[in-house]
């Protein structure tokens, strides 16, 4: 809670106490609403005025003559204060001093490690400093296996990896060719037997459930290793293109040669036939 | 009546053109073509062939043309007419293959006769008057034909989803739609020309003609054809261009071709007339791989000391090929295969040599052309010599000769397995369809690969001329034969000196002896009209009082009908202490014995150099010689002198000696191919040296560390510690603070780096050949291949690492062995840990080369033969339709063909039930396949590797799952069906000699019930008694053939496989 809620809250309470004081039982919503602006307008008026006063004599804080010649000048009745304040003592209501509010801890996201704590220097309520391994510095503790060997065996598991990834990816988006025909259909069916008796249990047959290959696949999968699958080979209109030009090969664009230097009949522009004459 | 061709050379007429039994000769013939339908792959055609008769009384104008060629009468739409001078003339078509099928017999040896006489009918080199297509002359253009005034034939034509010559390939997308790309070209489905099946015309190599060439296609496509571009013009739709080509050299009907499509167009910026063409997405390959195309030309016309014939050249780079070079006039149409990119090193080699040779056809077969199809041999020939020297100009001599050996063993191995080849079989002679089963006479029933081997044989014979001669002289032979092309060439109105432009080998070796005043009548004999090979066996031994080597050289001609028994003078060169002496020794009988004096004496005590035949002198370790003897070592015909192989017997020390200093490659190879049958300590660390020694040519070392594997495999039981190769690896490639980590790959284009890398590649593939002594790999070699996979880095490299990781995957498919006891294959638990890290990686492989392809599908290749290894070795469950699932069509040609080749070695090597389902399959394919390229690749595969041999007992007929009756009908339907195409028809016909022998099979001559109880039998596993066994092959000499000379020749083909370093040039 704010710190203006809590004034605001203590404000409505006294609003409230000093109409019950001034004898009422109740008060509409609004009509107290209204009472709290103006005594709050009317307290900031008097504070604002003792200030100037005490500004004006030359001091910076002001002292009660201060307040007193400001409830003057705003017109108040000073003389009557005394009585005001013997008879309302007697009977009236207590305000509670508002509750300190427990600091709700807000939980950082993520924060790793423990923080820092401040330097003697610096007050308390600073925020904390950042996680420690973003400023931190360690010295690096026993040489880590820089060796070439280790660089080429990482390369190459590195390597590896990407490519079983990318096979592995396709192996079970498009179709294959089993190395162990038979051994991959009696899994098939052992899968497939297995579906259905799951879907038998379920006993909700939703016809356009795609889940079902899936997990056919899935269970076939599990049992047969990947390296007794081939993809299957692609059928192209043009295979000679990908077999000779690799994606590897970029092709650095040489300037083309200066064409026209060239004379081959080839290149020459073939001839327009004569139209023949139209006649009416 | 036969022309003069199978007369003895010196009676063949000077001038064939005077008294020439041609009825009428082709003056020149224009070709208008349109319509080109790519989707419907048709196109319509007209075409008008100027004649003249060349005597009165021609009354029938024959021409060739394809079952697939529709004429008018065929067509429905518009008014087609085939005319003579614009008058209508009648036609009748021939089917010369309709009635092969023949009776119940089956066999090839009547089938070969029946064949070639079938093809004689319309062949018009044979008799001028024979061909598919017979026009009658109209009796109103009688008066011309009798004056023998022009006639001119106009046929208006269609060529509609032909069987063969033509091919088209339309990309799709999914919603149908063309989409780029799309083209179509002219193919050879024959060996010589198949352009009758895209044309009307007289298609044979002699007859030349002038040509004009129109092509009307839609405005995207280009159209490219041979002759020069004289116009192209829109029509008045401007919907469609026309191209209009002009040839003025002659040019026969043989070198025409077409191509059509979407090309993007390439200009060397050093020619301008030599223009390539790259589908679109390309071209910058095209530009790379063309780039050094000036330099050819600048070789070959200084080379020939003869300009370039034609007035452009065309290059156009086509998918679906059938073969990775096909040369017509000014235009050569090459497979995508050929391309490089220019982060790929391994290709430029071969592509660069593949690009040589189209050029120089282009004089040899395209400009000068062969005078009839038996003369065809020389031309090609030629033009492979030619690329040879090109080989040796810009790969140096070391390559060029081991590329020689390579040619010389292909022909023996074929020779030794199939019979002789005859370079030039006289047309009269029945001698080559004796010795073969089929007849090399005609070029339709001449099987490829004979043909091609024809052509390395006849490349060596023209190496073993220039040795003769001298090669000054022999291309003083050549200069004469181009000037005389030339001069004739530009003979426009002289159609009768256009048949100076053709050479036959008579006439060619006339300029032989007109040039250089020398007759080889021997030569001739031997090399040119026979077949065969040399074969001797050489043993020899120093004999100390009289300080000779007495030498045997022994020839067993009679042991397989491929060796000639050969007389004449043999080349023998022997190193002694004091030098290297050539010694020449004639051979005369089948056992020879020769002595050959010595000169050194016993001079071995004194310290002294000893000099080589290169002329340098060496100090070289004497400690392991036989002290009696001065002979360091002994070399037979090292020049390659003859058509031979030979079997010499020294002494191990002496193969190390020469191993050691021989400078020769071909002495280092042939010592490494002999070393694995001395496994010792000591030949080990030699053949260690030789690998380690950066001095010797990369290719020794490669084979070396081979022969390395071979003796630690003889020696598996004394050795101990890990293997040397992997010491040599880390040594040379691992990095220098953990040897097992290769270095990340840093290539470069120095000669030193190109050879690490080779060896980088080569090494690995050697030492995954190690084996125990229980004949399973070695658990070293597996840790440090998957080492090798796993840490490669290539992530700094300027070039593409592909190749290398294809090698190293081929590596480890190499790896697995039988397992040491069977289990239960199908389940992947039942697999050891070992299997699981290969699978895991070949499977890694492959579905990453799957995403993400790589140069040519090559690392996904070698993984899948990996895992095909996996299943032949029982890891995994036997399972054809994984292979299937990469045969596909849609796939990158070459990884088809290899899970191809996959299957047909799975129906050659194993003998479970499902062989006979893959092998059905694969018949589907051979005929229906839609690219006409993987057609030819597994029909060849399949007469290489065929389901089972009719040589091996075990295997013929009953006791095989896969042969049934059912198949020899299923071949024989192809065989002698009468619209097959002939490429497939002559590879099938070697596939069913392999399987049947040439006699009937033997499941056909069997009763039905011997049929049941043989198979009944062996399945009893007992030995069968096959009651038709001797009937498989009717010729006694096939058979005795022995069994290991095909084996042995397969397993090299199939370690030669596995080896991109091995890869054939020029095949």
């Amino acid at each position: 809670m704010s710190a203006d809620a809590v004034y605001s809250k203590s404000m409505r309470q006294a609003t409230a106490a000093l109409c019950k004081n001034a004898g009422f039982d109740s008060v509409d919503q609004d009509t107290l609403g209204l009472l709290v602006e103006m005594i709050t307008s009317y307290t900031v008026e008097l504070a604002h005025s003792s200030k100037q006063l005490a500004e004006g004599a030359g001091r910076t804080a002001p002292n009660p003559g201060d307040v007193i010649l400001a409830l003057i000048e705003m017109g108040g009745n000073v003389s009557q204060l005394p009585d005001y304040l013997k008879n309302s003592a007697a009977g009236s209501i207590v305000i509670p001093a508002p509750k300190p509010q427990t600091a709700t801890s807000t939980v950082d996201a993520l924060r790793i490690g423990k923080a820092k704590p401040h330097a003697a220097h610096i007050p308390d309520f600073l925020p904390p400093f950042p996680d420690p391994h973003t400023y931190i510095k360690t010295d690096v503790s026993g040489d880590p296996d820089s060796s070439y060997q280790k660089v080429r065996e990482l390369a190459a598991a590195q390597r590896r990896n990407v490519d079983n990834a990318l096979k592995n990816l396709m192996l079970s988006t498009s179709k294959s060719v089993p190395l162990f025909r038979e051994y991959e259909e009696s899994v098939r069916q052992a899968a497939k037997a297995e579906i259905a008796r799951e879907r038998g249990q379920q006993k909700t047959v939703d016809p356009t459930d795609l889940a079902l290959i899936e997990t056919e696949n899935a269970k076939v999968r599990r049992k047969v290793p990947a390296y007794c699958q081939l993809l299957d080979p692609t059928t192209e209109s043009r295979p000679y293109l990908s077999a000779l030009i690799s994606e590897d090969f970029e092709e650095e664009h040489s300037p083309d040669q200066e064409q026209f230097a060239i004379d081959n009949v080839y290149l020459r522009s073939p001839k327009i036939p004569a139209q023949p004459m139209e006649f009416d | 009546m036969s022309k003069s061709h199978g007369s003895k050379p010196s009676k063949q007429d000077v001038q064939p053109t005077i008294d020439t039994p041609r009825l009428f000769k082709v003056l020149s013939q224009t070709v208008y073509i349109s319509q080109v339908d790519l989707r419907g792959r048709s196109f319509a055609g007209f075409t008008e062939i100027t004649v003249v008769a060349m005597r009165p009384g021609l009354r029938e104008i024959v021409l060739n043309v394809g079952p697939d060629v529709q004429l008018p009468r065929d067509i429905d739409d518009g008014v087609p007419r085939l005319t003579v001078n614009d008058v209508d003339a009648d036609y009748v078509r021939r089917d010369p293959f309709a009635d092969l099928e023949g009776g119940a017999e089956r066999d090839l040896k009547s089938f070969a006769r029946k064949f070639f006489d079938a093809a004689s009918t319309v062949d018009s080199e044979v008799a001028h008057g024979n061909g598919e297509l017979v026009v009658r002359v109209p009796d109103a253009c009688w008066g011309q034909a009798d004056a023998t005034k022009p006639l001119k034939i106009g046929v208006d034509f269609q060529v509609a989803r032909p069987a063969q010559g033509v091919h088209f390939v339309c990309p799709t997308g999914r919603d149908g739609e063309l989409e780029a790309g799309a083209h179509m070209f002219t193919y050879r489905s024959g060996i010589v020309s198949s352009t009758r099946h895209w044309l009307p015309c007289v298609d044979v190599c002699g007859e030349l003609c002038l040509w004009r060439i129109e092509i009307t296609c839609d405005v995207a496509f280009t159209a490219i054809t041979s002759g020069e571009l004289v116009e192209t013009e829109y029509t008045p739709d401007m919907r469609h261009k026309t191209y209009q080509y002009q040839m003025g050299v002659p040019t026969s009907a043989v070198n025409i071709g077409f191509a059509v499509g979407q090309f993007d167009i390439s200009v060397l910026p050093e020619m301008c007339e030599v223009s390539s063409f790259a589908l679109p997405g390309l071209g910058s390959l095209v530009k790379h791989s063309a780039a050094n195309l000036d330099r050819v030309f600048e070789f070959f016309e200084e080379l020939l000391s003869c300009r370039f014939p034609f007035g452009s050249y065309k290059q156009v780079f086509v998918d679906q090929a059938t073969d990775e070079v096909t040369a017509y006039a000014g235009l050569t149409i090459f497979s995508l295969s050929v391309l490089y990119h220019k982060k790929v090193v391994d290709l430029v080699p071969h592509s660069r040599t593949l690009l040589a040779h189209a050029v120089a056809q282009q004089f040899f077969g395209c400009f000068v052309n062969p005078s009839q199809w038996l003369d065809v041999w020389l031309m090609r020939s030629l033009s492979r010599y030619c690329t040879g020297l090109f080989i040796q100009r810009y790969f140096g001599n070391n390559e060029y000769l081991y590329h020689m050996q390579r040619v010389l063993s292909s022909v023996h191995e074929y020779e030794s397995a199939w019979g002789p080849v005859f370079l030039r079989p006289l047309r009269s002679e029945d001698r080559a369809r004796e010795a073969l089963h089929f007849d090399p006479r005609n070029s339709e029933t001449c099987s490829p690969t004979y043909a091609d081997v024809l052509a390395k044989k006849g490349h060596f014979t023209i190496r073993m001329l220039e040795k003769r001669l001298g090669k000054e002289p022999l291309f003083q032979v050549l200069h004469k034969i181009l000037t005389v092309s030339m001069q004739f060439s530009q003979q426009r109105f002289l159609p009768a000196s256009w048949q100076q432009m053709t050479v036959s080998t008579d006439s060619f070796f006339r300029t032989v002896s007109n040039v250089t005043g020398q007759e080889l009548p021997t030569f001739l004999e031997q090399w040119i009209y026979g077949g065969g090979h040399a074969h001797f066996q050489v043993k020899f031994s120093f004999n100390r009082k009289r300080n000779m080597v007495e030498l045997e050289i022994k020839q067993e001609p009679s042991l397989n009908s491929g060796r000639q028994k050969y007389v004449g003078p043999l080349t023998v060169v022997v190193q002694e202490l004091d030098g290297s002496f050539t010694h020449i020794v004639q051979i005369d009988d089948v056992l020879s014995r020769h002595d050959l004096q010595c000169h050194s004496k016993g001079r071995r005590q004194k310290k002294k150099k000893i000099p080589l035949c290169t002329g340098e002198e060496l100090e070289i370790d004497l400690t392991n010689m036989d002290a009696d003897s001065p002979v360091l070592w002994l070399r037979v015909d090292p020049d390659l002198l003859l058509v031979r192989k030979i079997d010499l017997h020294q002494p191990v020390n002496q193969w190390e000696y020469q191993l050691k200093y021989e400078k020769d490659v071909l002495a280092q190879m042939h010592s490494l191919e002999t070393l694995p049958r001395f496994p010792s300590p000591q030949t080990r660390h030699t053949i260690l040296d030789v690998i380690d020694n950066d001095n010797i040519f990369y290719r020794v070392r490669c084979q070396a560390s081979f022969s390395l594997t071979e003796i630690a495999n003889k020696m598996a039981e004394t050795w101990m510690g890990p293997p040397a190769m992997i010491n040599i690896f880390k040594k040379l490639y691992g990095s220098k603070s953990c040897p097992h980590i290769p270095r990340p790959n840093n290539f470069a284009i120095t000669s030193s780096s190109l050879q690490l890398y080779f060896l980088m590649q080569a090494v690995p593939q050697a030492m995954a050949r190690l084996r125990n002594a229980n004949g399973s790999c070695l658990a070293d070699v597996h840790k440090f291949l998957l080492g090798l996979i796993k840490y490669n880095d290539n992530s700094q490299n300027r070039y593409s690492d592909d190749y290398y990781r294809a090698a190293l995957y081929t590596a480890l498919g190499t790896t697995v062995t039988q397992p040491q006891q069977l289990g239960e294959t199908a389940l992947p638990d039942a697999l050891t840990p070992e299997m699981i890290a290969t699978l895991d990686e070949l499977t890694l492989a492959l579905n990453m080369d799957t995403l993400r392809p790589s140069f040519g599908r090559v690392v996904g290749i070698s993984a899948l033969k990996g895992i095909y290894q996996m299943q032949r070795k029982g890891h995994l469950p036997l399972d054809p339709d994984v292979f299937w699932k990469f045969a596909q069509p849609g796939l990158y040609g070459k990884m088809r063909m290899a899970a191809l080749d996959l299957l047909v070695d799975l129906v050659h090597s194993c003998r479970h039930s499902v062989v006979a389902a893959v092998l059905e399959r694969l018949l589907t394919v051979v005929q229906s396949d839609p690219d006409p390229g993987v057609r030819y690749h597994l029909a060849k595969q399949l007469s290489v590797r065929p389901p089972f041999s009719g040589r091996s007992s075990a295997d013929v007929g009953p006791n095989n799952p896969a042969s049934t009756r059912e198949l020899v009908a299923r071949i024989w339907k192809i065989i002698a069906g009468s619209r097959t195409d002939s490429r497939v028809r002559g590879y099938l016909i070697d596939a069913y000699r392999a399987m049947y022998g040439r006699g009937t099979p033997t499941v056909m001559t069997m009763g039905a019930l011997d049929f049941a109880k043989s198979r009944f039998s062996s399945a009893l596993g007992r030995p069968s008694d096959s009651s038709g066994r001797a009937s498989w092959d009717n010729l006694g000499d096939d058979s005795s053939i022995s069994a290991g000379a095909v084996d042995s020749g397969d397993g090299r083909r199939s370690s030669a496989n596995d080896l991109h370093l091995m890869d054939d040039i020029l095949e």
